[in-house]
């Protein structure tokens, strides 16, 4: 008798039993190989937005086109909803911005070779402010306030932008005795000199053009680095509120007297009232400059743009409460921030990645904060990467742009070469031409 | 036997599983890595700019030691020279030309970790500490319990002897050498070209150049494709900068507003005298101390120059 194979019910149940585990544990198992691979191609890509964003951030500090860019593919009005490619080149009722050529700035500015040195006028681009030159030394008096009586005497009939000045009257002075005779200070009598022939004028009107021409931020930056930012002229009656009224002593108020109505666009801060002239270290440990968003969307105008070029911003020096220190810190991050697009045609699965950079001025110091923002389209998960960077200036970004039309300037220090223009040049009818390079004696390494 | 053939098969297949899995990470990661390694070259690059300008600042007034005087470190006055806006560096008495480094000419800068710098510290955080009671009591405590004695000086020399405190030990650490460089030509005055590289060329610009200067060619082993294999993927970029002797403004603080009065007076503290009351700290400039001048402006160039 054959005995014919089978299973039985108990032996059908365990292998079903069996059979499904294997089944399970296979999906189990490509399901998290799946999630795997997913996981590491999105954290993958990830790390190839944010070394993207690095790359452009980089990129940003070293050539500026955000504020500026001189691609002459770009038309200056673009038309509606899109940036304009050039807002900082705007000038508005005679001042300018970061950006703003010399050579259509400030007609108060404009280059021009003088019978002496102290008579040159205009930006020189080739003007190093070496510390042995007389005409680059301040002369005014550094212990006065802009308010002051002119203690130690009138400064001004030696350095002004002015080379001839009326000293004449003595008004100016006695306007701020409230109450004559009663104060023998300020009772004193003041000397007249008729008309005064002013020797030093050349700084002065540095000061001065810079302030008119690029604003608070480029100012402190094509200065050197021990300027005392004064800038004084002839007296001119009128209170802080009146355009181009000056101190008793001549200071131009509007970069001399700190207080302002609404945004702190005077130059100088408060400094606990000291008012005296300074350098850019006590001009900015209490408030700082910065160079603001020019795509924002607050400043439609020539003239909006130059006026927020003019502010000083509070901010990381207070006596406020922790909220109110926050607000400042992220206002300021507001106005100051230009953002990068690293890729406006990715696909919308993709994180999202803002690279951000704020230029400013805080306690001297000239900063480039680059901040690279990602979120994750799954998690939502944020994180941030900031970094200080150091790269090209305001004046090496300025140097890097044509003077004439939309275009880079190319420069090589190649024997006979003759480099062109740049947002630093004079005009072409100044009477300014650039020098060529001389030959060199090759090899030039020394060791 | 049907039954252990099964797992075999299970444990084989979630192994080569979980190979798949680790090979695709791990080549994905190295895949990023490569990518990566482009961001730190352009790190190192940036951090070559900053070397370089550090550079220029200390060397116009810090940085020479002549064969013939070896006790005496010169001092200079500027690439312009401060005094007399004549071409520098210059020494208090000598030559007055610029033959400490020559307009239109370039030197370069290999880049690396000495073994010990000269003066060296210790890292150590407190030589002193204060000591306290085992378990908490309340005072007073036997000496030397709670007492800020300075027993041991600080900071203390990483160096057991003077000369070698003083000297360091400049043998450069193997990891660091051979990553970036940076090279300086004097383009005028106070005008350099900067060119920062990242990779190990050495800050050679090309096999030519190496070839003409006697025994460069060693140290690529005398083989052109080992140099400009590592000229390919090293990363370049050049700079033009302008060093200004101007340092900190010697602006004063007014004394009158501590005394609530709103007219001038003689009362004024000089440069870096202020910060010794209270608020008035931050007003000064003392905390910004700089021998060398400043870096006026810097301006990444587009393109490589014809002399760098």
């Amino acid at each position: 008798m054959r005995i014919r194979r089978a299973v039985s019910m108990v032996e059908l149940l365990i292998s079903v039993s069996l059979g499904l585990m294997i089944v399970l544990t296979a999906f189990a198992g490509f399901r998290a190989a799946s999630a795997s691979v997913t996981t590491a191609n999105r954290l993958s890509l990830e790390n190839a937005l944010m070394r993207n964003g690095y790359l452009l951030a980089n990129d940003e500090v070293d050539f500026w086109t955000q504020y500026d860019n001189p691609d002459p593919t770009i038309p200056d009005n673009p038309g509606a909803g899109l940036r304009q490619p050039r807002p900082l080149r705007q000038i508005a009722n005679g001042v300018g911005n970061a950006f703003t050529p010399f050579s259509v700035g400030s007609a108060t500015y404009q280059y021009q070779d003088g019978a002496s040195p102290d008579l040159d006028r205009g930006w020189d681009q080739t003007y190093t402010w070496p510390a042995h030159d007389p005409r680059a030394w301040y002369r005014g008096d550094a212990a006065e306030k802009c308010n002051g009586i002119m203690l130690h005497g009138r400064y001004a009939l030696v350095s002004c932008t002015s080379p001839t000045m009326a000293a004449t009257t003595a008004s100016a002075f006695e306007q701020l005795d409230p109450t004559p005779g009663a104060d023998p200070v300020l009772d004193r009598t003041y000397a007249l000199y008729g008309d005064v022939t002013v020797p030093h004028t050349w700084l002065d009107n540095q000061v001065r053009g810079l302030f008119d021409t690029l604003g608070w931020y480029g100012t402190c930056e094509y200065m050197p680095n021990n300027a005392i930012f004064e800038c004084t002229t002839p007296y001119q009656a009128g209170d802080p509120w009146t355009n181009g009224a000056t101190s008793p002593s001549g200071r131009m108020w509007a970069y001399s007297y700190p207080y302002s109505v609404g945004d702190p666009w005077r130059f100088v801060n408060s400094d606990g009232g000291q008012q005296t002239p300074k350098g850019l270290w006590r001009l900015s440990f209490e408030t700082a400059y910065a160079l603001h968003d020019p795509h924002a969307g607050d400043l439609p105008t020539a003239a909006a743009q130059s006026q927020r070029s003019r502010r000083r911003y509070h901010v990381g020096f207070t006596w406020g409460n922790a909220q109110e220190k926050t607000a400042e810190i992220d206002s300021f991050k507001t106005i100051t921030g230009v953002e990068v697009d690293p890729l406006p045609l990715k696909p919308a699965s993709w994180p999202d990645v803002d690279v951000t950079v704020h230029r400013f001025i805080r306690c001297r110091r000239f900063a480039a904060i680059s901040l690279i923002r990602w979120t994750s389209p799954v998690t939502g998960e944020l994180a941030e990467l900031s970094f200080a960077n150091f790269g090209t200036t305001l004046r090496g970004a300025r140097q890097q742009r044509h003077r004439d039309g939309n275009a880079w300037a190319e420069w090589d220090n190649k024997a006979g070469s003759i480099n062109d223009p740049t947002l630093d040049s004079p005009s072409a009818s100044s009477g300014w031409t650039p020098t060529p390079h001389l030959a060199v004696a090759t090899p030039v390494l020394a060791r | 036997m049907i039954r252990r053939g099964s797992i075999l098969i299970v444990v084989a297949g979630v192994s080569a599983l979980l190979a798949a899995l680790a090979l695709a990470f791990l080549g994905r990661m190295r895949s990023d890595a490569e990518e990566m390694a482009l961001v730190t070259r352009e790190a190192q690059a940036k951090i070559m700019l900053v070397a370089a300008c550090n550079y220029v600042q200390e060397a116009s007034r810090l940085g020479y030691d002549l064969p013939g005087t070896p006790t005496v470190h010169e001092e200079c006055f500027g690439w312009v020279d401060v005094r007399d806006g004549r071409l520098g560096p210059k020494f208090a008495v000598g030559p007055d030309d610029d033959s400490r480094w020559p307009l239109h000419t370039a030197r370069r800068f290999p880049m690396y970790v000495a073994e010990r710098p000269p003066w060296a510290v210790q890292l150590t955080v407190a030589y002193n500490p204060i000591q306290v009671p085992v378990a908490p009591s309340n005072g007073p405590w036997p000496a030397p319990l709670g007492r800020p004695y300075l027993a041991k000086p600080d900071p203390q020399p990483v160096s057991d002897t003077w000369a070698d405190y003083r000297d360091g030990d400049g043998r450069p650490r193997s990891q660091s050498t051979d990553l970036s460089w940076f090279r300086l030509y004097r383009e005028g005055p106070a005008q350099f070209v900067v060119t920062c590289g990242a990779g190990s060329t050495l800050g050679y610009r090309d096999w030519a150049e190496v070839t003409s200067i006697g025994g460069a060619a060693d140290q690529f082993a005398n083989d052109h494709k080992l140099f400009e294999a590592a000229r390919q993927v090293e990363v370049r970029r050049w700079y033009l900068i302008e060093w200004n002797a101007a340092v900190g403004s010697s602006d004063y603080h007014n004394l009158d507003n501590d005394i609530h009065t709103n007219i001038d007076n003689l009362m004024i503290h000089p440069m870096n005298s202020s910060h010794s009351v209270g608020v008035h700290s931050v007003r000064t400039q003392s905390h910004c101390r700089n021998m060398g001048g400043t870096i006026k402006w810097v301006q990444r160039l587009r393109h490589e120059p014809t002399h760098w």
